[in-house]
């Protein structure tokens, strides 16, 4: 399954317009592999037209159940980073404020520090589905330095130990979230066999036309292929094309 | 035993329904009599997979959460414990470091029993007296050796690591509506591989082979929101790892 997994994720590491070429061409491919074999290969009488097609349709709405589940899947997944990321940025923010008003050369640093590793550091290997343990140590030390230091102004400003707290959760929401779960890669197996067989399917519904039926089969091909292709992009959110920007952190960077 | 296997297993168990089942009905059924079914039962069975295949995609999203849930609710607690940790140091909250102690012993009950109990939809009484002794560990700090700051980040940590607790073990337990649901969909799928028998064929093999390649297609689903349903047994479980991690002395 971990195959299928890598295979997800280098698909939607690649740009959007090398994609759809490749979904168009192949889906072109197997639509006209398909028609010749049944045309050439299965006889008429083999290939039963009328009850194939009747499959075929049950199999299409089947697989529309699981085409939901992963296009649902991935929406909740980009909005849910999207809010965690937001989330996070605006406590890092109100964090950064206060430190840099208490602290700036320490305080202050050791916030950008951190905000900077996420961006350059822990935001990429996520995307190749690991963690960063260097981003984990200076979110570590930024905390306890935080957590030990004495500067009138940290606390007056009462509410540091709870935008801290909030930042641990947020951020163990974040990479939660953001850590691909093994048993995607099954769902994409899921979604390759469901398309195969579509196809194998289509291929057997055919009519005199030879053009035809090879145009309908790639058009029908292309629509699996290209719906499953946006859920590939939409469930892998810190790469490619349409990845998620982490721009509520990097302001820290700027203003900092 | 892996997810390939088990997957496989399903593949296998997937095509002996499908053909037993044609096997059966074409020995007492003659072609003639199931072909004469195609009409109508072949838009009962569309009627059918419409139904079928929207509350699929339903249990395949609530399965789905309840992996993240679970997923979620580890990571946090996990998270929430490692903070209070170096935050109880840092701050002199835990000067004999009894908090440290008390948080790695829970980490070891929770991977070492309470993982075993939640894949039965329990939780461990061990790992619940040690979580208890976190959190009176936590409370018995000496609060006047300590910075306010982490007093108070310490607090919220507490109640962020209880609040996860909870929901993890909420998760585990599952309820009755969760087996009704397996059960609706168990029957559901079998029933609409069950309609393919009762249709007739001009090509028996070209009908057993895309039978079969529909029954498959069918139980991948089913398995698939199988193994995201149960996050705490099977061939994929989520791993405790985080909580064997979790700081020391």
């Amino acid at each position: 399954m971990e195959m299928f997994a890598s295979l997800a994720r280098w698909i939607a590491e690649q740009p959007m317009a090398v994609g759809g070429t490749w979904a168009v061409i192949g889906s072109a491919v197997i639509g006209t592999l398909g028609a010749l074999v049944a045309t050439y290969v299965i006889g008429p009488d083999e290939r039963d037209v009328s009850l194939t097609g009747l499959k075929l349709e049950v199999l299409g709405q089947i697989f529309s159940g699981l085409l939901v589940f992963v296009l649902v899947h991935g929406a909740m997944l980009q909005y849910d980073l999207r809010t965690l990321l937001d989330l996070e940025g605006r406590l890092l923010t109100g964090l950064h404020f206060t430190a840099r008003r208490a602290d700036p050369e320490g305080l202050g640093v050791l916030v950008e520090r951190y905000a900077r590793m996420v961006v350059e550091r822990e935001l990429p290997a996520i995307a190749g589905g690991r963690t960063d343990p260097a981003t984990q140590g200076a979110f570590d030390d930024m905390l306890v330095t935080m957590a030990a230091a004495a500067a009138p102004v940290m606390a007056a400003a009462d509410n540091t130990g709870e935008t801290l707290a909030q930042l641990v959760d947020v951020r163990a929401k974040r990479l939660a979230r953001s850590i691909p779960d093994p048993l995607m890669g099954y769902a994409w197996l899921g979604v390759a066999f469901a398309t195969a067989t579509t196809m194998a399917f289509a291929s057997l519904v055919t009519g005199p036309s030879l053009f035809i039926q090879m145009l309908l089969s790639t058009m029908m091909s292309l629509a699996a292929v290209t719906i499953a292709y946006l859920a590939i992009l939409m469930n892998h959110p810190w790469s490619g094309d349409m990845s998620i920007s982490a721009w509520t952190i990097m302001d820290i960077l700027r203003w900092g | 035993m892996t997810l390939t296997t088990e997957f496989l297993l399903w593949m296998a168990g997937a095509a002996f329904w499908a053909i037993s089942g044609l096997i059966v009905v074409r020995y007492y059924l003659t072609d003639a009599e199931l072909a004469g079914n195609n009409p109508g039962g072949g838009v009962k069975y569309m009627y059918f997979a419409q139904v079928f295949a929207g509350f699929a995609a339903f249990v395949l999203v609530q399965a789905s959460d309840t992996r993240e849930s679970a997923a979620t609710a580890m990571a946090r607690e996990t998270a929430a414990l490692r903070a209070l940790v170096m935050v109880s140091s840092a701050g002199g909250l835990d000067g004999d470091g009894r908090i440290a102690a008390a948080v790695k012993d829970y980490g070891e009950a929770v991977a070492a029993d309470e993982w075993r109990e939640m894949a039965a939809g329990a939780h461990s009484p061990v790992a619940e007296r040690r979580f208890d002794a976190v959190l009176r560990a936590f409370h018995n700090a000496p609060a006047s050796l300590s910075s306010p700051l982490a007093a108070g980040m310490g607090s919220q940590l507490a109640v962020a690591a209880v609040a996860a607790r909870n929901q993890r073990i909420d998760v585990a337990a599952g309820n009755a509506f969760n087996r009704m649901l397996w059960t609706a969909v168990g029957a559901l799928a079998l029933v609409s591989i069950a309609f393919n028998w009762a249709l007739g064929s001009t090509s028996v093999f070209i009908h057993a082979v895309t039978t079969s390649m529909l029954t498959m297609t069918t139980a991948q689903m089913l398995h698939l929101a199988w193994a995201m349903g149960s996050p705490f047994a099977g061939t994929t479980p989520l791993s405790p790892h985080q909580f064997v991690a979790l700081p020391g002395l």
